[in-house]
Parts: C-alpha cells; sequence; structure tokens
C-alpha cells in the first residue's frame, strides 16, 4: 500500500515538475516566438541600440536652475549600475606595457579620432554613442555614431581574407540558434581597449555574443584572446538597450573638427612647448 | 524635439577615466588644472562639432583690448540630444567662463562651467578634471 | 508662317527639354527586397568615370583618364557660380594639392562621396535605408521624410530625409558643412547648400545618381549634375576599410589593409627583468 502510494506521490511530483518545466518551456518558446524576425528566421536585430547607462565613465549634468543631477554615475549624484569592468589578465610583460602606457593616455588613438577596433565601439560610455544595425540574410551591419566607425558582418560563411589587418579587424558571423556569434581577427594591433590604456597587440582575436533578449534588449558578449598580451580570456558582457523611435543617430566626425592635437605639449607627445 | 534652452538640463560627458589617477586621454596633454582662469566676455561663434564643441569668446583686456578665446566644451552630440543646437549660444551673448588654461599658454582654455548673463549655468564639467581637483 | 514657326519652336523647346530629362530609353524594373515592394538597390556600387578630379571635366593628366563634365544642366556643363564664388573656386583650384580636405583624411560630403574612385555599399532592408562609403569609412543614414530634417548643427555627411516615387529614390540633403569640396578641383558649396538627389537603377547592374544642388549664396541659379555606378561584381567583393594613419609629422596618410605597414607589432621584451633580478 505505501509502496503504490509512494509510486503516486512520486507521479504526482514528477508531473508537477513536469508541468512547470513545460510551462518554463512555453514561456521560453513564447518569449523567442515574439521576438521579431527576418524572413530566414533568425532574430531581427536591427534599430538604434545604446550601452545602457551606468557605469559610465563620469556623465556631469549641470541644469539650468543650479542643482546637479548627475545620470549614469559620476560626481555628485544617484551612482548608476553599470556593467562590471572587465577582469585584464596581463601577462608581466604586457602588465609593464600598460603602467607605461597609462602615463601615457594621450596616445590613446580614439583620442587621436582612430577607429576605436572591437569591442571598443560597441563599449562606450553608457547614453552616449548609439549604433544602428541594419540586416538582411547575407549581413548584419553595424553603423556606430562613435568615429562614423563601420562594421559590415558577412553572415555568408565566408572565410577571413589574408594578409588583410585592420583597426576593426575582419569580422565573419553566423547564426548558433538565435545568437548572432561573430568571429573577428585580423587586427592590426594599434587599438587600446578603453582610456584606462587596457590595450590589445596584432594578436588579438575576439568572439563576439549578440543575443536578442526581447525588443529592446540585446545581450552582448564578447571574448577577447591575446596570448602575448593576455595568459586568459577577456570576457566582457554588456547589454544593449533599444532607443526610442524619434532619436536618430548625429555625425561625429571626429577628424574634421579635431583641434586639441595642436596644443599637446611636448612633454605630453605633441609639438608645442609648455608656456612658462 | 527641440526644447527650449530655458527648460532643459544639460549634459556634459566628463569623461573621467573612472577614479584612476590618468585623465581623460586629451585633457592632460592640452591643459592645466593647475591653471584655472574666470574669462568673461561675449560670444563671437559656437561650433557644435566634434569630437569637442568650441566657443570663441572675444574677452576685453584690462587695457581695453579684446582678445579671442577658444573655449573648450564637451563633445555636442550628447547636447544635441537634449535640444541644443548651434543658435544656442548666439553672437553678441554675455557669458563668464570658470575654464583651465592650455599648457602652451595660448588663448585656449578647458570650460568647467559656463554662466549665461542671467546666472543660469548652462555647462558643468568639460572633458575630464582629474582626480584630486577640488 | 507663324503658325509653322510656332510649331518650329515648340519642336525645338520640347526635343530641348527630351535631352534634359533623365536618361531616356528603356526602363528598367528592380528586383524587390522581401516586402515585395521597396525596390532592391542593394549592393557594392562604384563609378567608372574620373569625374572626382573635377565634375567640369578634365583632360588626362598624371596617369588619370580624361572625363567629360558631369554637369547636365546647364547644358554647357558649367557650374552656374556667381562672379566672386568662381573667384574662390580658382583661389581653390591654384591650392587644391594642400587645399583638399579629402588630402586630410575628411568625409568626401554629399555628392562627391558618391563619385569617388573607391565603391560604396547600399544597404537596405524593409524601412531601412543607408549607404556606406569606403573611403574614411563615412556612411549616411537615409530617413523616410516624414520627419523635419535634423539641422541643430553642420555635418559633413549632412542630413538626409528619403522618399521613393515608383522606383526612383529621392533624397533631399541639408545640413552640410562649408568644409567639404565637390571634387579635387576646388569646386564647392557654402552651408546654405540643398542638394536633391535621385538614384533609380537603369539595368540590373547600373545605378544613375543624379544631384540638383542649389545654394543661392554660391550659385546663380540651381544644377544638375548625373552619373551612373556599376555593381562591383567580382566573387568575394567587399568594402574594406580605410584609415589614415600619421607620419612622423602629424599628417596623415591612406594606407590600406593589405599593406604590411598597418600592421603594429609589438615588442614586450624590453619590460622582461634580466635573469636574477
Amino acid at each position: 500500500m505505501s509502496g503504490r502510494r509512494s509510486r503516486v506521490a512520486g507521479a504526482c511530483v514528477t508531473a508537477v515538475l513536469c508541468a512547470l518545466l513545460s510551462a518554463r518551456a512555453s514561456v521560453q518558446l513564447q518569449a523567442q516566438a515574439a521576438l521579431p524576425r527576418l524572413p530566414d528566421g533568425h532574430p531581427d536585430l536591427q534599430g538604434l541600440w545604446m550601452k545602457s547607462a551606468g557605469g559610465f565613465q563620469g556623465l556631469f549634468i549641470g541644469s539650468l536652475d543650479g542643482t546637479n543631477f548627475a545620470a549614469g554615475g559620476g560626481r555628485g549624484g544617484r551612482a548608476g549600475r553599470g556593467p562590471a569592468a572587465p577582469e585584464y589578465p596581463y601577462t608581466p610583460e604586457a602588465a609593464a606595457e600598460r603602467a607605461d602606457r597609462l602615463k601615457r593616455g594621450y596616445e590613446d588613438p580614439e583620442a587621436r579620432c582612430h577607429l576605436p577596433g572591437v569591442p571598443r565601439a560597441l563599449d562606450q560610455p553608457g547614453g552616449l554613442y548609439p549604433v544602428q544595425i541594419i540586416q538582411d540574410e547575407k549581413s548584419v551591419a553595424l553603423l556606430h555614431e562613435a568615429m562614423h566607425d563601420v562594421r559590415i558582418i558577412p553572415t555568408d560563411n565566408s572565410a577571413h581574407p589574408r594578409n588583410y589587418w585592420a583597426w576593426d579587424g575582419d569580422s565573419r558571423g553566423r547564426w548558433d540558434g538565435d545568437t548572432l556569434v561573430v568571429d573577428v581577427s585580423n587586427f592590426n594591433g594599434r587599438t587600446w581597449l578603453d582610456m584606462q590604456a587596457n590595450f590589445v597587440d596584432q594578436n588579438e582575436h575576439v568572439v563576439e555574443r549578440f543575443t536578442l533578449v526581447d525588443r529592446d534588449t540585446i545581450q552582448y558578449d564578447a571574448t577577447i584572446t591575446d596570448p602575448t598580451v593576455f595568459i586568459r580570456p577577456v570576457e566582457m558582457r554588456f547589454t544593449l538597450r533599444r532607443v526610442p523611435a524619434d532619436q536618430q543617430i548625429l555625425e561625429y566626425s571626429c577628424l574634421e573638427g579635431e583641434r586639441s592635437l595642436q596644443h599637446y605639449t611636448d612633454e605630453d607627445g605633441g609639438r608645442k612647448r609648455r608656456a612658462r | 524635439m527641440r526644447k527650449n534652452v530655458h527648460a532643459f538640463l544639460i549634459a556634459v560627458t566628463a569623461a573621467i577615466a573612472g577614479g584612476h589617477a590618468a585623465a581623460h586621454h586629451s585633457f592632460a596633454a592640452e591643459f592645466d588644472a593647475q591653471k584655472p582662469v574666470t574669462l568673461k566676455g561675449t560670444v563671437v561663434k559656437w561650433e557644435m562639432i566634434n569630437p569637442h564643441g568650441w566657443i570663441t569668446l572675444a574677452v576685453p583686456g584690462p587695457d581695453g583690448k579684446t582678445t579671442d578665446w577658444m573655449i573648450e566644451t564637451s563633445n555636442p552630440n550628447g547636447l544635441m540630444r537634449l535640444g541644443w543646437s548651434k543658435r544656442s549660444l548666439k553672437f553678441g551673448d554675455e557669458i563668464t567662463v570658470e575654464a583651465f588654461r592650455a599648457k602652451d599658454g595660448s588663448n585656449t582654455a578647458n570650460a568647467a562651467t559656463v554662466t549665461l548673463a542671467d546666472g543660469r549655468k548652462v555647462f558643468a564639467g568639460s572633458s575630464g578634471t582629474p582626480s584630486g581637483t577640488p | 508662317m507663324r503658325l509653322v514657326f510656332a510649331v518650329a519652336v515648340a519642336a525645338v523647346l520640347a526635343s530641348a527639354v527630351a535631352a534634359q530629362s533623365p536618361a531616356a530609353g528603356r526602363s528598367f524594373t528592380p528586383a524587390r527586397l522581401w516586402d515585395g515592394k521597396t525596390p532592391d538597390f542593394r549592393g557594392i556600387w562604384q563609378v567608372k568615370d574620373t569625374a572626382y578630379v573635377n565634375i567640369e571635366g578634365h583632360p588626362a593628366e598624371q596617369g588619370v583618364a580624361a572625363a567629360k563634365s558631369i554637369v547636365v544642366d546647364p547644358p554647357d556643363g558649367r557650374i552656374p557660380y556667381k562672379p566672386e564664388a568662381l573667384a574662390m573656386r580658382q583661389e581653390n583650384y591654384r591650392a587644391r594639392a594642400t587645399a583638399d580636405p579629402s588630402i586630410k583624411c575628411y568625409q568626401a560630403g554629399v555628392p562627391r562621396a558618391t563619385y569617388l574612385a573607391t565603391p560604396l555599399q547600399v544597404l537596405q532592408s524593409p524601412g531601412n535605408f543607408a549607404i556606406v562609403y569606403q573611403e574614411n569609412h563615412a556612411f549616411r543614414v537615409f530617413h523616410p521624410d516624414t520627419r523635419p530634417h535634423f539641422d541643430n548643427t553642420d555635418w559633413w555627411m549632412g542630413d538626409t530625409r528619403y522618399r521613393w516615387e515608383g522606383d526612383t529614390l529621392v533624397a533631399d540633403v541639408v545640413a552640410q558643412t562649408d568644409g567639404a569640396w565637390l571634387d579635387q578641383a576646388g569646386n564647392f558649396h557654402s552651408t546654405d547648400v540643398h542638394i536633391v538627389e535621385r538614384y533609380r537603377m537603369t539595368g540590373a547592374d547600373a545605378l544613375e545618381y543624379e544631384a540638383r544642388i542649389e545654394d543661392p549664396v554660391v550659385y546663380t541659379r540651381p544644377w544638375t549634375l548625373r552619373t551612373v555606378l556599376y555593381r562591383v561584381k567580382q566573387a568575394g567583393a567587399r568594402i574594406i576599410e580605410d584609415e589614415c594613419l600619421e607620419d612622423a609629422n602629424g599628417v596623415r596618410h591612406h594606407i590600406s589593409p593589405n599593406d604590411p605597414r598597418n600592421r603594429l607589432t609589438s615588442d614586450y621584451a624590453r619590460w622582461s627583468r634580466p635573469a636574477g633580478r
């Protein structure tokens, strides 16, 4: 009698578990089914996206009525909760290089209007420079406001080129279920990862994953390997949020309006002498 | 969408390198945080260009001569998203600028605050005052 | 007699009008995007002529083939400058070896970016239209013309609003800085310039481009240029990265990603501690 009862109880538990699991699967399926998709079945990543604010390197807002209101972190206001900073496990030599570059922050190529590279073009301070994504069955194109950087990612199973070294490297994408996986290589070794002199060299290799979580959210993950710089891969992750439809990408013409480099003093890598 | 200059918050990107001693890349190479200056003058030009906006300010000197100063503001794209435009600061506007001088001694400065004639502060905290500066 | 004369005049006028209308002859119906209705202009396109040297035409020089004027209106192929603007153009021309903004790796602007020696790519999906120009990785997002122009500042690639007129894309461009030239010869405009572009496929591999340029500060009247872009069909053809590097004097030069000099090889050995320390 007790054996039969425990079997029934077990069956009930199993049934409840099954019901729960299938309910959860059904919710997931519904979420997946609710994602906008292109005719080829892949999630539609298109739109204007911005890395969510928070973890911002200091956005200071001064209001017209004199109160200081800081959004997304920074001095004087409520701190935004941003993505955790990645860990950069440098080799001893690369760590020394980084310490040295930190003293030469003016050499950051992005400060000199060069292309930010990957993933830095997406890893811009939150709430500042959006990216427009246009997608078809053969490619996913990222048009970045920052430095008017462009990455057209083919999803046609083509291979990386040879004898090609670029600031943004070369990107080749493929779909892994509902995640766009992008393999980026062929870097020219000139980019920094951020304003804090974290850097990579010509052996950089990145694997990115773009996952449309819901209509207004893309989860972004990047694994950066560089055997001559890091002893372990660097993992980076943050979210992109859809920008309201009344916004548009603006032009960021860094070179054309740049007027700071001419004032750099020679002690800071420039040509001017410091005034007494 | 256009908003009245009087009605909104102004965002200025102060890209302070998250707590580290290193300032925003170009600030320390170009400007001197130990050399603050207050400039009162009239706007000659207001350029909303990248990577920094520039105010050309005619500043009368004690000798009566006017000197044109170039005042660097933060990246204008954030400002434009709040409705600012090339027309927001007009020729002839009288403003007061608290800024940091360029190291090379030129009449160039990086704006920390800009105050309009009616007392409203319209900018604050431009590109990266190094941590530790009061 | 007067009737014959009137008919003759009408015939001449009619043929003159016909000569100025878009390339006569066969009309082509382009393929559609997956919405079944938007014309599909996607692909990599490039002009074959050398109007980028001088849109008013130029003789062969320094290995570059000659080109006729691509200015189709006025009929004499000359840009209708005001006298003082023409003097400015002459000055630009004399100084072109150093004054051309493209030398500094600045974006080419509209319409110059369309007829450069390097390709462009049209990106499209239903509701989206953008052009990426290989030169200096410039791009333009075309916005539907139901939204008013953005002109809070002046840009190098302007602000573009578009609509479809049948299978022709008509784009309205304002908010351009006066820093960009129209070619290497110093032809220019002011910040008041207003451009109306027309993109029309005349064949599966041909995209006709027309730009009507209006600028009352610089020209006595609006004028029009027209050229044709051809589909780049080599297998594996892509827009490649085009970024400039500074030389020792801080002067920027284009350098191809195929050029080994683009690659910076780092050496961290200098940081290694000698053995025993």
